[in-house]
């Protein structure tokens, strides 16, 4: 306690000092704060002091430093420990948030494009249904062996249309594409043995994966989904009956040929409008391969010729398509980047398809897909990767 | 049977374990070892802590020895009860714990000063004798002053001073609570305050303009009598931060922000602690205008007065003086 010349009573400097720099229990800190509260000298000891200190703090930390025992020092590596952790923190949560903010981008940009290839392909299914509508309709006959409980698929395409405008439009687009695939290659053809109605799909086997109704065909049901190329190329379907004769009842869907090119050009005029897209076209393909089955979406980069696409199809991880001029590429994913074959055929390439599966065996594709170049003279390649081709 | 053995066998080990991990050892009774930590009362410093701290301040390069290093620990704890109130007992824990929180290198380096140790001389002018000519340049504003006060001050550090025929050195008064620079700003600032106070008191009487005669005093109005006790009162009543704050505010006329740097606050808060304190105050004067007759209205009314009619000492109200907040007499 330090004392004026009138012997008036104050803090020493010692207590004013831990005071200000809050080194003081509760206690004290309110007797000093009392006094403080009366007295002007002190305030003023306090405000010069703490002014001297502002100016100072430079050097401050410089003595302290040098002055600081052991202790301070730990005090501090643990302050800089807190720091750096904190820090430290503060990357991975950086990193969450980007990757949140570009999922959230994502996927607001995929439904953009949904609702694009939704409008898109709406508009494309109404004009293929204002053209099955036309006096020249197609007709369609599925004849069918007589059989016990069996049934014979006859269709028409007006029909199917009525059908197609209850599906989804992507859905009918795909069946519209596949049926109007021209008889030579690759009719659609239906086996079916008809003790009961279950259909057993090419490239999968019965065991693997249930079977489906033949009603169900009719039904928008993914796992009923037509296998099909994007132009010409439609693959097989087969409707079997466990235990009967692959060739007892087979029902093949005969299309006139007036109807599969009427139909063919409004697939193909589909295929163009799709690859006047804003990414070079957008197309719907099923994926098939390895017993895998399953509808896939394929957004398709524009081909490094610059030319229109002709054809295309997608199997498991390859894709093969051919351009206007006869150039065939394949792609690695799914159509985002091309590679140019080098020609391996004679002629000009016109379409790539899948290889046809014999009639009656529903494990063509169980060893995986095989694609297959047909020329401008009907001479066929195959290929399993798409970029070694040999004769068939 | 082998239930109740296998109980023995894993219950007991676990309780001694337990009872050495909280300090019992099986000599002591059951009732010391409860009251361990609550009501021993040791008169001395547990001698391990002694020895810890000692060598975390590297006391012997300072040539002071455990012996005085232990007396001075004694001292500084005994000046302040270990941060206790006056008259408890500090356990070994809160000795310990009051031990950590002072600045015991600061300590060590002044009581090493103090006892003439050359290399700790040489330590604290290449430490602190820069700093403390800045600090008081800082604290008077001026060069040639802010030297000559310092070197007063390092004069008496260096124990020039002599009372009763001893050299005294206030670095004997530092305790280590609050670091040494911050000691020596305090203590320079103090040397200024009390300077100036004298020197003020000193000044020429031809500096001061001859007083008016006092008019006739006029007796205030009733309700401005009224109005003083209220204000007196509401004034009186407000807690200690609050007055400081007034009083730095109105009464020295010092920023926001240098209030709020004593407060250690954010200088928002120090404004509304003044925004809240004076609606406080005015409701108390309110009050107790109420309390001594007024009705509402006229409470209103008498706020209006003008300030310069009332006789209240603000200064005097916010600075009255409590002498026995503190026990220690001038000496």
């Amino acid at each position: 306690m330090n004392s004026n010349p009138k012997l008036e009573l104050h803090p020493d400097a010692e207590s004013l000092n831990a005071f200000a720099e809050r080194a003081l229990g509760e206690q004290e800190r309110g007797r000093i704060l009392a006094h403080l509260s009366e007295c002007g000298r002190c305030r003023r000891v306090v405000y010069l002091a703490q002014e001297a200190a502002v100016e100072m703090e430079p050097e401050l930390a410089v003595a302290a430093a040098a002055a600081a025992p052991a202790r301070e020092s730990e005090t501090t590596q643990k302050k800089e420990a807190r720091f750096w952790n904190w820090r430290l923190a503060w990357v991975p949560a950086g990193a969450l948030a980007v990757m949140v903010t570009a999922a959230y981008v994502v996927h607001v940009r995929q439904v953009e494009v949904a609702g694009e290839q939704a409008k898109a392909a709406r508009e494309a299914a109404a004009q293929n249904v204002e053209m099955a509508a036309a006096p020249e309709t197609a007709q369609m006959e599925m004849k069918a062996a007589p059989s016990p409980g069996g049934h014979a698929l006859t269709g028409q395409a007006p029909i199917a249309a009525n059908e197609l405008r209850q599906e989804s439009p992507d859905k009918g687009l795909q069946k519209k594409m596949a049926a109007a695939a021209p008889a030579p290659l690759g009719v659609p053809e239906a086996t079916a043995e008809s003790s009961s109605d279950e259909v057993a799909l090419p490239g999968t086997s019965g065991a693997a994966y249930p079977a489906v109704s033949a009603d169900a065909l009719r039904k928008p049901e993914p796992a009923t989904q037509l296998q099909q190329g994007f132009a010409v190329g439609a693959p097989q379907v087969q409707i079997q009956t466990a235990g009967a004769p692959p060739q007892a009842g087979t029902v093949k869907p005969v299309m006139h040929k007036a109807a599969g090119g009427m139909l063919a050009a409004a697939a193909r005029s589909a295929q163009v409008e799709a690859d006047r897209g804003p990414a070079g076209g957008e197309a719907k393909g099923q994926q098939m391969g390895g017993g895998v089955f399953a509808l896939g979406r394929a957004k398709l980069a524009p081909l490094p010729s610059g030319l229109p696409t002709v054809s295309a199809m997608p199997a498991r991880d390859s894709t093969v398509a051919v351009d206007g001029a006869g150039g065939v590429f394949v792609s690695g994913d799914a159509g985002s980047h091309w590679e140019s074959v080098a020609k391996q055929w004679s002629g000009r390439a016109v379409e790539v398809r899948l290889q046809t599966p014999v009639a009656g065996e529903s494990t063509t594709y169980s060893a995986g897909a095989v694609f297959e170049i047909v020329n401008d003279q009907g001479q066929v390649w195959v290929s399993t990767d798409g970029r070694y081709w040999k004769a068939k | 049977m082998v239930l109740a053995l296998n109980f023995c066998v894993w219950f007991w080990p676990i309780v001694f374990a337990y009872c050495e991990g909280v300090g019992i050892t099986p000599i002591e009774s059951v009732k010391g070892a409860a009251d361990e930590g609550v009501r021993e009362q040791p008169r001395t410093i547990d001698g391990a802590l002694v020895d810890a701290l000692w060598q975390e301040c590297e006391t012997a390069s300072w040539g002071l020895g455990r012996g005085e290093f232990s007396r001075i620990l004694h001292e500084v704890g005994a000046a302040h009860n270990f941060g206790l109130e006056d008259g408890a007992a500090a356990s070994r824990p809160q000795q310990a714990a009051y031990f950590r929180g002072l600045r015991l290198g600061d300590l060590v380096l002044a009581r090493a000063c103090a006892a003439g140790n050359e290399r700790a001389w040489e330590r604290f002018v290449a430490i602190y004798r820069e700093p403390l000519v800045r600090a008081a340049i800082a604290i008077t504003g001026s060069d040639t002053l802010g030297r000559e006060l310092a070197d007063q001050l390092y004069g008496e550090l260096f124990g020039l001073t002599t009372r009763d025929g001893e050299r005294r050195c206030p670095l004997e008064s530092y305790r280590g609570r609050g670091s040494l620079i911050g000691w020596l700003r305090t203590t320079l600032a103090q040397r200024h305050v009390d300077h100036y106070r004298r020197t003020h008191r000193e000044q020429p009487l031809e500096e001061f303009d001859t007083p008016a005669a006092e008019a006739e005093v006029e007796k205030p109005a009733a309700e401005l009598t009224v109005l003083e006790t209220a204000v007196e009162g509401a004034l009186k009543s407000c807690e200690a931060e609050d007055r400081l704050v007034l009083a730095a505010y109105y009464l020295d006329g010092r920023t926001l922000l240098q209030i709020a740097r004593v407060l250690e606050v954010h200088e928002a808060t120090v404004s509304r602690k003044l925004k809240r304190v004076c609606e406080e105050i005015r409701k108390q004067v309110v009050k107790n205008l109420r309390s001594a007759g007024l009705n509402r209205r006229a409470a209103d009314e008498a706020l209006g007065a003008d300030p310069r009619d009332l006789d209240v000492n603000l200064k005097k109200l916010l600075q009255y003086s409590q002498l026995d907040a503190f026990k220690e007499k001038a000496g």
